[in-house]
């Protein structure tokens, strides 16, 4: 079986790989420096495509670093690196982490909208540390600076792979924009009112952000029409330029016998329209409007959550997620209605936790996707390496195995616009992938083989 | 505690027509009721497991158990599609005492008796059952170099034991800036002076009659300070507190004693599992600390799973949550496996115990059904 | 450990045994002895150096140093290297640093009573603190800690070497007792008057320079009055009368002129009363410049903290000159200088007597005052301070002349183990 390709890039890859096999010969008649460009073909008993579609005795043939096919009557090539495992997934990612970021920068709270994560990624971080997530499988991160912060800055998404260069590790460098309301500053709550007000003030962010994207439509419309006018004129003027010069002479000289003050014609030149003021939190806030980043609001309680469902509900293209969420079963129809996607962070609290998780229960996620809410599980920046087994108590408490795998991988990639790329084992997507010696999400299983695109990171001789 | 009990969505219900009757009102063994339990794999605790294995008890305690055991005629037989293990036990847990498992007032608290501190009806309490943990070593908090004496308490129910250990904070922990004693030198002469002329329950320990928690503080010079002292002073016991315990796995040895394993925080927590596996590769006997409420009940087994990604052999991982827990307890008389004598502590899961990813579908504690997982149209994810 | 990458390279390029104290080295069978001579076994290690500051006054040129069982088994000058065995510039005795304030922290001091002389500071002492293996890095072999200055007396301080074994009762040195206490406004600083009801014993405790000083006198007149009425008694009484029949070193922190008066005067009042002589050491002392009469009349050591760039040094602001070493030695005082533990700064011990030297001190004096001089106030002039058979193999390698501003410790031996390759 093959599976279907989903998107033109993909068709246009298998396309290319229907003349693998004449490639693969070429290159063993000159064979090439092995990079990551090399051919690898990852065989399994069980390879799960995506939560719930999976393949038995199946082959994923890898080119470049991207999948190229996907199937359980492959064959494999000659020439290419032969992995085999029990089971192979997609590798996780971490919709809420901070691995990869400085410290520091996950916990300002001076950042606003316009700030960006990948400005605070730290291509120093110690290498164990990368190590240790992708020993547990988690491949990629979704980052934020000020994670705390009333407004963080522009997401992004990294890879857990060492690179040499800070570009490799970014996979996707503005993939939302993030809000924090009713946080704990410090160990303490804020005032109730002043945590629904910042509600409206997101409100009106968003808002000033539609605004300014109206602004902007609307000055390029009459840019449009100014500069129309202007050629029009100036084409006047080309055609007949000395009656032109003819006229202004005579009415001069009419002017002077009269005893009156001459007046100049006046142009649409000088009527040229006025951008609106540049501002790069409006900037952020627009694009959030129109849709085209998800907005990430860390929120906990549930009036501050039906304050917001509320207020943005009239935003018709704005995609809300939902970070935290610990009250989010009251308001799980509209979550699911609306299909606004909580990350879970399943983590086991105890009695001295902040305010706004007064009411964690480790059975939110299970509820949530028993009401039909899209979930995603996140480590809440605490250690993607930890994200695994933590979605592994998420399942002890209520969500589906399947839900649980896929709130790392599918629904993290769907997301943020990355499943043309990431989440799932489709040709055409990004080779981060994982080899187990069991099933996914089992204590006593085992990351044996971790590749991100294509690379192999961990193996069982790179393991400590 | 949920008073409304339900029969378990997948009992089926073996019984003579005279016990229907009133069989589907309570699942409970109390009343002279015998009750039996088959699950797909029976964990008895000592590292077997009996596939298809019945469990019978009545009057709260365990009568007989195996893979044909005799269900006397008139007994319900719940049939669990899952696995069924005894209670897990915590070691060091200061829930069902609201917080006063320390009184800080003086340095030294030999007599405090802990049983004195426990409520079983405590909302701290409840939480464990939800997390399959039915009894508990309640310690005192650390913050004194003598807290006093620590009990070990059924969830929800009894003290079981009130004379479990004396609990003894050696490093840091036992220190406070503005009470005697402030150093290290301070506390350890206080320590010796009570122990080489050792009277009262200083006396019993010395004599090896009672054991002790010791709190070693979390350094590795202060772990030394404390195997040091359990052996200068021939002391038994357990060792609490330290993230470095593994790595002083052959001196604790040598020391006869055993460990609870400090909890599992993630994204910290390397330490510890990466100790818990040395301790096992030197049969150094050890459970698991919890300390509820400020830790979460799930942290129990959540780090014994962080320990089985780490290396830990699952088996063992849920030998050191009940038997070997029960018997660092001096408790395994009575709780820690699923043995006939023992007390009818009894957890039914989705899957394998030591898998966070299993539920807890229902608890027993003396043969009473305690907990029992709301349904849901999803069931268990078998 | 985090020696083993030294002491396994040492294994294999010293051509040494397996050593002792070092867990984690690989271990190995020794050689078969085939074709050796039936007289002494083969030095556990051996090594050359241009020159050897014996710490006697004597330069061995091109000197053999074999070491056996961790002693000095033979020093030999007019030697040339043999074959394999390392060769360095020169070599000293392993420094010595009598104020290294490796307490760990603020539990490295009982503060519940202001007086506690008993209490020996080896219980807070942390081995697998960073700074030991810093220390001996930059050629500092012995150490002295003491508890920290927060008390009046703090209690009995533990010589250590820097490396060892991993537990302080096995690394302890048989040295002369210590009584260790402070002078200052240190001792006070933590303390608060009682304003309204007590909450703890900060309120108990001296506020001023004046109140330390009470203590400390109540202290030595409260020990001796107990002697006569055992109702009077208490911990740490004996340690104090012992301190006064001069059986034991008192070693004070006084950094300014007037909280080393004020130890003197004490020490001086003692010897008025009849109470007894105080074997005095000054520590920290910077400004003994100031009076050095009363020290000489006393015939105090004295420990000088390290320079600083500006000469400020220490909590009371004392003031320390680049020559004062100098001016003290030309009193006839004996003086050992200290680099106060190995903190994030560069000046090493070694550092510390270069600067010595720079405000007029002689190498031989300085070479004392980091290695003889602290070795006699320790009483282990018989096993430390200077190089000759017999002390223990503690030496500090240099790639040049020792102190020189060009030269650093290469490599460091300690009790004949290679803690610092020479490589």
């Amino acid at each position: 079986m093959h599976l279907p390709e989903t998107t033109l890039a993909s068709v246009l890859l298998v396309g290319a790989t229907s003349g693998l096999f004449a490639a693969t010969a070429f290159a063993s008649a000159a064979p090439s420096p092995l990079t990551n460009g090399d051919l690898v073909a990852v065989r399994a008993h069980k390879l799960h495509v995506s939560p719930g579609n999976v393949l038995e005795d199946a082959t994923l043939l890898i080119r470049d670093g991207v999948i190229m096919q996907v199937g359980d009557d492959l064959k494999v090539p000659d020439g290419a690196r032969v992995i085999e495992g029990d089971v192979v997934c997609a590798g996780f990612m971490d919709p809420w982490g901070s691995l990869g970021m400085n410290g520091p920068a996950t916990v300002d709270m001076s950042t606003n909208a316009a700030t960006r994560a990948v400005d605070g990624v730290d291509p120093y971080l110690h290498p164990w540390y990368r190590h240790q997530a992708l020993a547990a499988g988690v491949t990629a991160v979704r980052v934020q600076a000020g994670m705390v912060s009333a407004r963080g800055g522009v997401g992004a998404v990294l890879s857990t792979a060492p690179a040499e260069d800070l570009k490799s590790m970014i996979l996707l460098e503005d993939s939302n924009a993030a809000a924090g309301l009713g946080l704990s500053s410090r160990g303490n709550p804020t005032d109730v009112f002043a945590r629904i007000s910042a509600v409206d003030k997101l409100v009106s962010d968003i808002n000033s952000g539609r605004d300014y994207a109206m602004g902007l439509a609307k000055y390029a419309h009459e840019l449009e029409a100014w500069n129309k006018t202007i050629a029009e004129a100036e084409a006047k003027l080309e055609k007949d330029f000395k009656k032109a010069q003819k006229d202004r002479d005579k009415e001069i000289a009419e002017a002077k016998e009269k005893g009156k003050e001459f007046k100049e014609e006046k142009y649409k030149e000088d009527k040229r329209p006025k951008p609106p003021k540049p501002d790069a939190e409006d900037a952020v806030m627009a694009r959030v409007a129109s849709g085209e980043l998800p907005l990430v609001v860390t929120i906990h309680r549930a009036a501050e959550m039906r304050e917001l469902l509320k207020g943005t509900a009239r935003f018709k293209r704005l995609r809300l997620v939902i970070a935290g969420g610990t009250e989010a079963e009251a308001v799980a129809d509209e979550l699911a209605a609306r299909s606004i996607p909580v990350i879970v962070r399943p983590i086991p609290l105890g009695a001295n936790r902040p305010d706004e998780y007064s009411g964690h229960d480790l059975a939110l996620a299970g509820r949530l996707a028993d009401a039909g809410v899209r979930v995603l599980l996140g480590s809440s920046g605490g250690g993607s390496a930890d994200l695994p087994l933590l979605a592994s108590l998420a399942i002890g408490h209520g969500l589906d195995r399947d839900k649980a795998l896929a709130a790392l991988t599918t629904e993290v990639a769907r997301t943020f616009d990355l499943s043309g790329e990431l989440g799932s084992l489709r040709p055409g997507r990004r080779a981060d992938l994982l080899v187990l010696d069991g099933e996914p999400l089992l204590p006593t299983t085992t990351v044996r083989y971790a590749l991100s695109a294509g690379r192999v990171l961990i193996s069982p001789d790179s393991r400590d | 505690m949920r008073t409304q009990r339900r029969m378990h969505t997948n009992a089926l219900l073996l019984a003579s027509l005279a016990f229907v009757a009133s069989a589907p009102a309570s699942a409970s063994s109390r009343e002279g009721d015998a009750l039996a339990i088959r699950a797909e794999k029976l964990h008895v605790g000592d590292g077997t497991v009996i596939e298809n294995g019945i469990v019978v008890f009545e009057a709260g305690v365990i009568t007989e158990v195996g893979k044909g055991a005799p269900v006397p005629k008139g007994v319900v037989l719940i049939e669990h599609a899952g696995h069924l293990s005894a209670g897990l036990i915590a070691l060091r847990e200061h829930a069902g005492a609201g917080g006063e498992s320390n009184d800080s007032s003086r340095a030294v608290m030999d007599e405090a008796d802990l049983a004195f501190a426990y409520r079983p009806h405590h909302s701290e309490v409840q939480g464990l059952l939800e997390e399959g943990i039915t009894t508990f070593v309640l310690a005192p908090r650390p913050g004194s170099l003598v807290g006093g004496l620590c009990a070990v308490a059924k969830t929800g129910s009894e003290v079981i034991s009130r004379r479990a250990y004396l609990s003894i904070c050696t490093g840091t922990n036992g220190l406070t800036s503005n009470r005697f004693p402030t150093s290290l030198q301070g506390s350890q002469a206080e320590l010796e002076r009570r122990f080489s002329w050792p009277r009262g329950v200083f006396a019993t320990a010395v004599k090896g009659e009672l054991p002790v928690m010791l709190d070693g503080g979390s350094s590795r010079t202060e772990v030394q300070h404390a195997i040091g002292f359990a052996r200068r002073h021939g002391l038994k016991g357990l060792l609490v507190g330290s993230t470095r315990l593994g790595e002083m796995a052959a001196k604790i040895r040598a020391a006869g004693l055993g460990v609870a394993i400090s909890n599992y925080a993630p994204s910290t927590g390397r330490r510890v599992v990466e100790g818990a596996v040395a301790l096992s590769e030197m049969q150094v006997p050890f459970g698991f600390a919890l300390g509820s409420p400020n830790n979460h009940p799930a942290n129990l087994r959540l780090t014994a799973a962080a320990c089985i990604r780490a290396g830990l052999k699952s088996s063992d991982a849920l030998r050191a949550l009940t038997s070997t827990a029960a018997q660092l307890a001096g408790v395994a008389d009575k709780v820690g496996s699923v043995q006939a004598g023992l007390a009818a502590d009894l957890v039914l899961w989705s899957g394998e115990p030591t898998d966070p990813g299993s539920r807890v579908m229902a608890v027993y504690v003396d043969g009473d059904e305690v907990f029992q997982a709301e349904d849901d149209e999803n069931g268990d994810d078998q | 450990m985090i020696w083993t990458p030294f002491l396994h390279a040492a294994c294999l390029t010293l051509c040494a045994p397996p050593l002792q104290d070092a867990p984690g080295a690989e271990p190995q069978e020794p050689e078969a002895p085939k074709a050796q001579p039936a007289a002494a076994p083969p030095a556990d290690l051996r090594l050359h150096a241009e020159r050897v500051y014996t710490g006697t006054g004597e330069i061995l040129k091109n000197a053999l140093i074999e070491v056996r069982e961790g002693k000095i088994s033979s020093l030999r000058p007019g030697r040339s290297a043999p074959e394999g065995v390392p060769q360095v510039k020169a070599i000293t005795a392993g420094m010595i640093d009598l104020s290294a304030r490796l307490h760990s922290n603020f539990n490295s001091v009982e503060q519940s009573t202001e007086v506690q002389p008993h209490l020996d500071v080896a219980g807070s002492v942390n081995l697998y603190d960073k700074r030991f293996a810093r220390l001996a890095r930059t050629g500092v072999t012995t150490i002295l800690v003491n508890p920290l200055d927060r008390n009046v007396i703090g209690g009995r301080g533990v010589a250590l070497k820097t490396h060892g074994p991993m537990e302080v009762e096995a690394r302890r040195l048989k040295a002369r007792p210590i009584l260790r206490g402070a002078i200052g406004s240190e001792p006070s600083a933590a303390n608060h008057a009682a304003f309204g009801r007590p909450t703890d014993f900060y309120s108990r405790r001296p506020t001023t320079r004046m109140g330390v000083e009470w203590e400390w006198r109540k202290a030595f007149f409260d020990a001796v009055a107990a002697k006569r009425l055992p109702e009077m008694d208490f911990p740490g009484a004996e340690d104090l009368r012992e301190a006064l029949a001069g059986k034991r070193t008192v070693m004070i922190q006084a950094w300014t002129t007037q909280d080393i008066r004020t130890a003197v005067y004490l020490d001086e009042e003692m010897q008025r009363e009849g109470f007894g002589d105080l074997d005095l050491v000054i520590d920290a002392g910077a400004e003994a410049w100031k009076e050095p009469a009363m020290l000489v009349r006393n015939s105090t050591i004295v420990v000088l903290p390290p320079h600083t760039a500006g000469g400020r040094i220490g909590s009371d602001g004392a003031f320390l000159a680049w020559n004062t070493a100098n001016q003290l030695v030309e009193q006839g005082l004996t003086v050992c200088l200290s680099a106060h533990g190995a903190g994030p700064g560069p000046a090493t011990l070694g550092h510390q007597a270069g600067f010595a030297m720079r405000g007029g001190l002689s190498f031989d004096q300085a070479l004392a005052a980091v290695t003889t001089a602290p070795a006699a106030v320790l009483g282990l002039s018989d096993r430390l301070g200077t190089v000759a058979e017999g002390m223990d193999a503690d030496l500090a390698l240099w790639n040049g002349r020792p102190f020189a501003a060009t030269s650093r410790v290469t490599g460091v031996v300690i009790d004949g183990t290679v803690v610092v390759n020479p490589r």
